[in-house]
């Protein structure tokens, strides 16, 4: 019989907070780190369609005379391992005293090390000088380097893994990450997501792929706003988010506090185009019922849904045609939020920064507003989603993450105990 | 943003089938002002921003989110780069009779369905 997974820590780096503390208050009293992109160093920001992004302005990597992993990577890697750091020591796992190869990690990664990739290509052609690229240049640009650098730093000499899904690779690396401790590979596994690509020319291409919000850079603050008919486009975000999972039995073991239990996970291609979704939402809708399958929930149970709504035109209608589809009736009953109307899409931390929100909602029996919900879309609203937040006591959630070459991953979580 | 250039209208013309074809790989003779993008050019949405970016590398000028929705036929496009440009320009392609036969299917993707008044892509993430 497969091992129950459950969840016993969590950190997290974003635009609203670095720390769970901060992130959670400011998300429930609705705070936007949403904010102007001043400039890329001398590139001004006339030439892009889109001028803002959820930025982390506070983030200070650590001194590189005092933390030798974080020196040595790029900065989504190094929010990975601050948010790490952090979720470890919420677990109050003592790693001194647990067998190093039965702790794993589980990167998920959109983007990778783009700042300094983009650093070093720049600095080639204009210095011509082969000789200079940086000696750490590859192995910072790997996209394994997030999951390494975690390994060692934590001494994690379980299954070492990147996943990388675009939008949704955070998703998948947590319910990769369960899969492999209910195969028994592994008795904890750190879950993390996280990506910061806010730089000239990855923003440059979301821009040229006309995916971003263009209408809001005097106010960049209603810029993401899910399922609201003033919807143009996502906000480009950055951050980190990590889980550590661990056997039920591992932590009962250990009397460790548990958060929420990981029930069910599915992960399904539409096959469908490489930047869009399928129109009637069916494979969205499939991606649920398989999750939901895993944990041997109906729909009915469903109590809240932290949707993927990442503010596009369509992506949004597409995934209320999904739920409406799993749901029937009840999409009219479950609560819905979306965390990127607070933070924007932070691509490879997206999902484990939605799993983190859902999990404190089932703890504490509220979930956070969905920012500048403010005139809904006829074709995506529901009556669950609120600019406000919402208290309830929650059983069973989903966290949804849509992503590019047309991926969908879906899990299913579960109060403890 | 830069300058854009001031062809005269025949040549603007000219160069909008010739670029558009060009992106298509047909001759620029098969194309019609009437022409939808996506209905019967079978552009989806990422093959129209696909498209309008080439328009704008041999106009050199950039076309902003809220114009895009404008670019729905290839008369759209010859339309909204004679405003652009300054050129006055009427809507016939250059190399083209004024009765066209009907056009040969150049369907190579399944369209997408549109949504009435959507004026922006179609993405994912």
């Amino acid at each position: 019989m497969a091992a129950r997974v459950v969840i016993t820590g969590m950190g997290i780096v974003s635009p609203i907070g670095i720390g769970v503390t901060p992130f959670w208050k400011a998300a429930l009293r609705g705070q936007s780190g949403i904010t102007a992109i001043e400039s890329f160093g001398d590139l001004p920001m006339d030439g892009y369609r889109s001028r803002i992004a959820g930025q982390i302005h506070q983030f200070q990597p650590p001194d590189p005379s005092d933390d030798k992993f974080s020196s040595r990577v790029d900065r989504y890697a190094q929010m990975a391992l601050m948010a790490t750091r952090e979720a470890i020591e919420d677990s109050g796992l003592c790693l001194e005293e647990e067998r190093a190869e039965r702790l794993g990690v589980m990167a998920g990664v959109g983007m990778g090390g783009m700042m300094m990739g983009e650093r070093e290509l720049t600095n080639l052609y204009e210095s011509q000088k082969p000789h200079r690229v940086h000696p750490n240049f590859i192995p910072t640009i790997t996209l394994n380097s997030a999951s390494g650098i975690i390994a060692l730093a934590v001494g994690a000499k379980g299954p070492n893994l990147t996943i990388s899904t675009a939008c949704s690779s955070s998703i998948h690396a947590i319910g990769q990450a369960m899969q492999c401790i209910r195969h028994g590979q592994a008795d904890m596994m750190v879950a993390v997501g996280a990506d910061a690509s806010i730089t000239p020319l990855v923003f440059a291409g979301f821009c040229s792929l006309r995916a971003l919000s263009t209408k809001y850079h005097a106010q960049p603050h209603l810029a993401s706003r899910p399922f609201d008919r003033g919807r143009d486009g996502f906000v480009m975000g950055e951050g980190a988010g990590t889980l550590i999972l661990e056997s039920l039995q591992h932590a009962t073991r250990r009397k460790a506090r548990v958060y929420a239990e990981l029930v069910g996970y599915a992960s399904t291609s539409e096959a469908y185009h490489m930047v869009i979704p399928k129109e009637d939402g069916l494979d969205i809708a499939r991606t649920m019922t398989l999750a939901l399958q895993d944990a041997k929930v109906e729909p009915r149970q469903v109590d809240y849904v932290n949707a993927h709504a990442t503010s596009t035109i369509v992506g949004d209608e597409v995934e209320v045609k999904g739920l409406r589809a799993v749901f029937g009736k009840r999409a009219n009953t479950i609560l819905v939020n979306a965390t990127k109307s607070l933070i924007g899409h932070t691509l490879g931390a997206a999902g484990a920064i939605a799993t983190i929100a859902t999990t404190l909602s089932l703890n504490n029996k509220v979930i956070h507003p969905t920012l500048n919900y403010t005139d809904p879309d006829p074709l995506c609203a529901l009556p669950g989603i609120s600019s406000k937040s919402q208290k309830k006591s929650l059983r069973i959630a989903l966290v949804n993450a849509f992503g590019f070459g047309s991926n969908n991953g879906v899990l299913v979580l579960k109060k403890f105990p | 943003m830069t300058t854009p250039r001031q062809p005269s209208s025949n040549g603007l013309n000219q160069q909008v089938y010739v670029t558009l074809a060009d992106y298509l790989r047909r001759d620029p003779a098969a194309l019609h002002p009437d022409d939808s993008l996506r209905d019967d050019l079978g552009l989806d949405s990422l093959q129209t921003i696909e498209l309008v970016y080439q328009v704008e590398s041999a106009f050199d000028l950039q076309i902003p989110d809220e114009d895009f929705g404008r670019l729905r036929t290839i008369g759209d496009v010859v339309t909204y780069l004679g405003e652009r440009t300054g050129s006055i320009h009427n809507h016939s392609s250059p190399a083209q009779p004024s009765i066209k036969a009907k056009k040969p299917s150049t369907r190579t993707t399944t369209p997408t369905p549109s949504r009435k008044g959507q004026s922006r892509p179609r993405t994912k993430t």
